[in-house]
C-alpha cells in the first residue's frame, strides 16, 4: 500500500536527478577565463618635441604574470603622405620617432604590429594653433585677470601650467572650454588663491578629445582613446608659450 | 464594473454560522469541512475559521463538522424560515498525525478559493526541516518553488525574479520592513514558537494586498491558548526562547521571547576567570498578543512586536578606552484588530497598526581627539485597514475594504555641531479594493476578480490595479489555474538588491518625479491531487517589470540620495514545479524551478545577480522506526538542494595605465582593470545535504525533545562570490565559501 502512494514521489525524484546529472556535467566546472590578450599603446604627440615616443604594451590575462613593454614592435607613424617608422629605445622603454613635424588639425595615424596580437590602428587629429591676447610677454598676471586667447580648433581641454625662470614649478590647472565661445576666458581667481610672485614661463596646452576621453570622461575611464583593435591613449597637444610677471595677491 | 451575480431571493430558507475552532487551546480552525447530514448542502470555515450556510430550508437537521486529525461533532439543529442560527462549535483533537491536518486544510482549501501560487506553512513545518541553528520561518520559505537565496547563508527573498524589497512582509498586519535582520541576516524577525501559521503568495495576489511588485508573505501569529496555562522554553546554540501562553477572562494571551546569549556566556568566562574579552553584540525579540472576547460576534486582538540587534564596540585593552561604536537596529509594531460579525452574512475586521525600523550608528570619541558621529535613520507606518466579507449566497462572497497609510521615514546625520543632514519624508497612501469570489459553475468554474485603487501623495497620482483569478475543476482533484493581474510599489529601497551580504535596506518613498514602479504577473497553471495526501502543482509565470528604481550595485551606504537610482525595467519568466506528500510515518516535498529574470537599464539587458537558473529543492522527513534504540520514534528530516550558479562579474585582464603631466610627461602608473559584463560569468553549481533529528523526551517531570541539526553534511564548498588579490603577481583569485565545514547545532525544548 506504502509503495504504491510513494511511487510518484520516487519517480519524479529519478527524474529529476537524471536531469540534475546532465546539468552537473554542463555546469560543474569553474567557468574559464575567456579573455585574448591586446596591444596597449600610450602616446601623445606633442608640437615642442622633435621626435614623437610611444609606449606599445600589452594587456595581460587576470591570471598571467606581467612582463615588461613590448619592444620588437612593428611602429609606424603617419600624416597625410608622411610616414616614420619608430625604433626602440632601451633606455626610454618606447618607440621614439626620427625628427616628424606635426600639423595642426591634420589627422596623425599610429600603426602597430606585433605577432600574436591583434594589428593596432590608432588616430589623432592635432588641436589647432591658436593665439595667446593676454597675458603676452612683459604683462602682469593678477588674480583679478583672466587670461584670454583664442579657441583651437578640435580642443577638448587646455592646460595652464607656470614655470619659474629658475627651473621651479608654479600653479597648474586645467580648463575645460565652452566650445560655442570663440575666446577662451581662462579667470585666474577661479583657479588660484594661493599668493605668487615672480616671472613666470606659462604654458598654455590645447588637447586632443582622445586624451580628454582617457582621463576626464565621466564614468569609467575610457580605454580605447582613439585606438582600434587594442587598448590605450593615442592623442595629442599644441602648446603655446608666454611669460608674465605673476602678482597674485 | 464587478461582476455581481442575480441574487435569488428564498424566503423560504434560512442559515447558519459560527466559528470552528480547537478545543484544545482554542485557535480558530481554518477550511474545515461543514455539511447537513442527507443534504448537498454545506461549506467550509474561511481563513479566520468563520462559516455560514445559507438556503437552508427549514426543518430539523444534523449538521456535521469535519476536519482531519479532528474527531467529528454532529449537532442536531433547526432551521427556522428567515432567521439565522450561530452556531460556534469547538473540535477535540484526536490522535491523527498532526502532518495530516494540514493536508485536509490545504485540501479544503483547494475546493473552496481562487488562489493561486498560494503557498501555506504552519509552525511544524518551519521547524521540522534542517536548520542552521534554529528552526526560522524566512528559511524555510527559501525551499519553496520560485524562491531563490544568492548563498547558504542568505536570509533574503528572491521570488520569481523579485528583489527582496519587492516582498510585502506582515506580521498580524504590521507591515515589517526588514524582515531578515538578526545576527547579520542569518535570523529573521519571526521567533518561529510564535508563529502560527504563514502564507505566501509568490504571485498574482489578489487585491486586499498592494503596494508590492512581486509577492505577500503574510504571518499570523498563535493565537494563545484560550483554556489553559501552558509554555515553551527552548535552549539553542545561539539563542534561548520563552514561550507563554494561557487563558484570560473571555479570552487568551501569548508571549514570547528570544534572546542570543553568546554575550553573556563570555560575559561570564571574562568574570570568572578574568579575562580581557567580550561580545558586544546581542538581539533580543519580544512578542506579545492578547485576544479579548466580549461577545461571541466580537474579537479584539491586540498585537505588540520589539526586536533589536545591538553592536556596542569600545577599546577594553586600556583602562580608558578611547571609542565607542554603537550600533541598533530593529523592528517594532504595535496592532489593534476588532473582529466583528455584523449579521451572519457581513463579517468584518477592522486594524490599527504602528510600525517601525530603526538604525542608529553612533561614534564616539571618548579622547575628544576626533568628532562624533551619529547617524540615524527610521521609518514610521500608521495605517488602519478596513476588510469585510459578504456572503451574497453560497456561490458567491464579496470582500471589500479600504486602507489608509501614512508613512514617515527621516534620517539623520549628525557629525557633532559641524554638518547636520535632517530630512524627512511624509507619504500618504489610501487604498480601497474590492474582490468576489464567484462559483459560475458550482465546484467546477470560479472567478476572482478585483480591483485595487490607490492614491498616492506624491504627485497625487490616482492607481488602478485590476487583479482576476480563474480555476477550472476539469476534473475533480484537478484544477486549471490562472491569475494576472497589476501592481505598483510606492515606497523603493536605496541599496542595492544585489548585495551577497546586507542587514538591512534603507527605504525611500517615489518621489513625485519619479514613475511609480509597477509590475504585470500572468500565471498559468495546473494544480492535481493525486489522493488526499498527495499535491501536485505546476505553474508557469511571465512578470513584467516598467519603471523600476535600480540602485546602482555598489550604493550599500548608510543613506544613498534617491537622485542615484536608475530607471529601468525588466521581466521575468519561468516554471514552478511542486510535489508534495504527506504519509503517517513520511512527509516531504519537492519543489523545482526554473526561472529567467533580466533586468533593463540604459546600457541595455542583464541578469541580476539572482538570476538562478536551476533551483531543486528535496526535503524529505521520517518517523525513526522502533528497531533503532535511543532514536526510536523520533524524526529524522533531511534536505538537500542543487541550484545551478549565479551571474556575476569577473575581472578578466589587466594593463598599465599611465599618468601623464604636461609639464614631465609620465609620472605614474597604475594597473587598470578590465571586467566582464556584470552577468557573463557564472558561479559553480550549489548542492547541499543537512539532517535534522528530533526526539522527544521527558525531563524534570516536563515533555520536551532534543535536536539535533547538521549543516552540509557531505562538506560541500559551495562558493558565495569570488574576490581578487591584487598584491600577488599573477593576482590571484579567492573563493568565499560561507559552510567550509559541516556545521553541527543543538539544543532542546521543554514544554510546560
Amino acid at each position: 500500500m506504502r509503495t504504491s502512494k510513494a511511487r510518484p514521489f520516487i519517480s519524479a525524484l529519478l527524474i529529476f536527478l537524471g536531469s540534475l546529472l546532465l546539468l552537473h556535467n554542463g555546469c560543474e566546472n569553474d567557468a574559464d577565463l575567456q579573455y585574448e590578450p591586446q596591444l596597449n599603446v600610450f602616446g601623445v604627440l606633442s608640437n615642442l618635441q622633435q621626435s614623437q615616443e610611444i609606449i606599445v604594451d600589452r594587456t595581460y590575462r587576470i591570471d598571467e604574470p606581467a612582463g615588461p613593454v613590448i619592444d620588437d614592435a612593428f611602429v609606424v607613424l603617419s600624416r597625410n603622405n608622411f610616414s616614420d617608422t619608430l625604433e626602440f629605445s632601451y633606455s626610454n622603454e618606447r618607440y621614439i620617432s626620427g625628427p616628424f613635424t606635426l600639423l595642426p588639425e591634420v589627422t596623425h595615424e599610429l600603426l602597430v604590429v606585433k605577432e600574436g596580437f591583434d594589428t593596432l590602428h590608432a588616430a589623432t587629429t592635432m588641436p589647432g594653433n591658436f593665439i595667446i591676447f593676454f597675458p603676452v610677454y612683459g604683462d602682469t598676471l593678477t588674480l583679478q585677470d583672466t587670461i584670454l586667447l583664442t579657441q583651437s580648433i578640435g580642443a577638448a581641454l587646455y592646460s595652464i601650467a607656470f614655470t619659474q625662470n629658475t627651473g621651479g614649478y608654479g600653479p597648474f590647472a586645467w580648463h575645460e572650454p565652452d566650445p560655442s565661445d570663440t575666446l577662451v576666458h581662462i579667470p585666474v581667481g577661479e583657479y588660484w588663491d594661493e599668493p605668487v610672485e615672480g616671472y613666470f614661463t606659462i604654458y598654455i596646452v590645447a588637447y586632443d578629445s582622445n586624451f580628454y576621453d582617457y582621463y576626464f570622461a565621466e564614468g569609467d575611464s575610457i580605454i580605447q582613446a582613439g585606438v582600434t583593435g587594442g587598448v590605450g591613449l593615442f592623442g595629442s597637444m599644441w602648446t603655446r608659450v608666454t611669460s608674465s610677471y605673476v602678482l597674485f595677491q | 464594473m464587478y461582476l455581481i451575480p442575480l441574487i435569488i431571493l428564498l424566503n423560504a430558507s434560512g442559515s447558519v454560522s459560527g466559528f470552528v475552532s480547537d478545543a484544545s487551546n482554542g485557535e480558530r480552525l481554518a477550511y474545515t469541512n461543514i455539511y447537513l447530514e442527507n443534504t448537498i448542502l454545506g461549506s467550509a470555515t474561511n481563513d479566520k475559521g468563520y462559516y455560514i450556510i445559507h438556503k437552508i430550508p427549514p426543518g430539523h437537521y444534523t449538521i456535521i463538522f469535519s476536519y482531519i486529525g479532528y474527531e467529528n461533532i454532529s449537532r442536531d439543529i433547526i432551521i427556522e424560515e428567515n432567521r439565522n442560527l450561530t452556531l460556534n462549535v469547538e473540535l477535540n483533537p484526536s490522535a491523527i498525525e498532526i502532518d495530516e491536518i494540514t493536508v485536509s486544510a490545504e485540501r479544503t482549501r483547494f475546493e473552496q478559493t481562487v488562489e493561486v501560487s498560494h503557498i501555506l506553512f504552519t509552525q511544524r513545518e518551519i521547524t521540522s526541516v534542517p536548520r542552521l541553528f534554529e528552526g526560522d520561518l524566512i528559511k524555510t520559505l527559501q525551499l519553496m518553488p520560485g524562491v531563490v537565496t544568492m548563498h547558504d547563508l542568505s536570509n533574503k527573498l528572491h521570488i520569481r525574479g523579485g528583489s527582496p524589497d519587492e516582498n510585502l512582509v506582515l506580521l498580524d498586519g504590521i507591515t515589517v520592513y526588514n524582515p531578515s535582520t538578526h545576527l547579520a541576516g542569518l535570523f529573521s524577525t519571526f521567533n518561529p514558537d510564535a508563529v502560527g501559521y504563514a502564507e505566501l503568495y509568490a504571485g498574482g495576489f489578489p487585491a486586499n494586498y498592494g503596494d508590492r511588485l512581486s509577492s505577500v508573505l503574510s504571518v499570523n501569529t498563535k493565537e494563545g491558548n484560550s483554556k489553559e496555562f501552558a509554555g515553551t522554553v527552548s535552549l539553542g546554540l545561539v539563542t534561548t526562547r520563552l514561550l507563554i501562553e494561557g487563558p484570560i477572562p473571555k479570552g487568551s494571551f501569548l508571549l514570547s521571547a528570544r534572546r542570543s546569549y553568546f554575550d553573556a556566556l563570555v560575559w561570564l568566562y571574562d568574570k570568572i576567570r578574568n579575562r580581557d574579552i567580550s561580545l558586544p553584540y546581542y538581539f533580543y525579540d519580544v512578542m506579545a498578543k492578547v485576544n479579548f472576547n466580549p461577545s461571541p460576534e466580537n474579537r479584539f486582538t491586540l498585537t505588540g512586536l520589539s526586536g533589536t540587534d545591538v553592536l556596542d564596540f569600545q577599546e577594553i585593552d586600556t583602562e580608558a578606552p578611547d571609542e565607542r561604536i554603537g550600533l541598533e537596529w530593529g523592528n517594532r509594531g504595535v496592532s489593534l484588530r476588532w473582529r466583528r460579525v455584523f449579521t451572519p452574512k457581513f463579517y468584518g475586521e477592522i486594524v490599527g497598526a504602528w510600525s517601525n525600523f530603526l538604525t542608529e550608528l553612533r561614534y564616539e570619541d571618548l579622547d575628544d581627539s576626533t568628532e562624533n558621529l551619529n547617524l540615524y535613520e527610521d521609518i514610521i507606518d500608521y495605517t488602519i485597514k478596513c476588510d469585510f466579507s459578504y456572503f451574497w449566497g453560497e456561490n458567491h462572497t464579496m470582500e471589500f475594504g479600504i486602507e489608509g497609510k501614512q508613512s514617515t521615514i527621516g534620517y539623520n546625520w549628525d557629525f557633532e555641531e559641524d554638518i547636520t543632514l535632517d530630512q524627512e519624508h511624509d507619504i500618504g497612501l489610501i487604498a480601497s479594493y474590492v474582490k468576489s469570489k464567484i462559483f459560475l459553475i458550482p465546484s467546477v468554474l470560479s472567478i476572482q476578480p478585483g480591483l485595487r485603487s490607490i492614491y498616492y501623495s506624491e504627485g497625487k497620482r490616482l492607481l488602478c490595479d485590476p487583479r482576476l483569478g480563474i480555476k477550472y475543476l476539469f476534473k475533480p482533484n484537478t484544477a486549471l489555474n490562472f491569475a494576472f493581474g497589476k501592481y505598483s510599489q510606492f515606497i523603493i529601497t536605496v541599496n542595492s538588491q544585489e548585495s551577497y551580504f546586507s542587514i538591512f535596506d534603507f527605504w525611500r518613498p517615489v518621489d513625485e518625479e519619479q514613475a511609480i514602479p509597477t509590475a504585470y504577473h500572468a500565471i498559468a497553471g495546473i494544480e492535481q491531487w493525486f489522493d488526499e495526501k498527495t499535491k501536485f502543482t505546476i505553474e508557469p509565470y511571465y512578470k513584467k517589470y516598467y519603471n523600476l528604481l535600480i540602485p546602482t550595485e555598489d550604493d550599500i551606504y548608510f543613506s544613498a540620495p534617491t537622485e542615484s537610482l536608475q530607471l529601468g525595467d525588466g521581466y521575468s519568466a519561468g516554471v514552478d514545479v511542486f510535489l508534495k506528500k504527506t504519509l503517517k510515518d513520511i512527509f516531504g516535498w519537492i519543489s523545482y524551478s526554473i526561472s529567467f529574470t533580466k533586468r533593463r537599464l540604459e546600457e541595455g539587458y542583464y541578469s541580476p545577480r539572482y538570476d538562478r537558473r536551476h533551483n531543486l529543492n528535496i526535503v524529505l522527513g521520517i518517523t525513526i522506526p522502533k528497531s533503532i534504540p535511543l532514536l526510536k520514534n523520533g524524526t529524522l528530516s533531511t534536505r538537500w538542494y542543487f541550484a545551478t550558479g549565479l551571474p556575476y562579474a569577473q575581472d578578466i585582464a589587466r594593463h598599465r595605465y599611465y599618468y601623464w603631466d604636461p609639464r614631465w610627461g609620465i609620472n605614474d602608473m597604475d594597473w587598470e582593470i578590465i571586467s566582464s559584463a556584470r552577468d557573463a560569468y557564472r558561479l559553480p553549481l550549489s548542492h547541499r545535504l543537512d539532517l535534522h533529528i528530533e526526539k522527544n523526551m521527558r525531563l524534570f517531570g516536563l515533555d520536551g525533545s532534543w535536536y539535533i541539526d547538521v549543516i552540509n553534511v557531505y562538506n560541500r564548498k559551495n562558493i558565495a562570490f569570488y574576490t581578487m588579490d591584487y598584491d600577488v603577481d599573477p593576482p590571484e583569485i579567492n573563493k568565499y565559501v560561507l559552510l567550509p565545514v559541516p556545521i553541527p547545532s543543538f539544543g532542546f525544548n521543554l514544554r510546560f
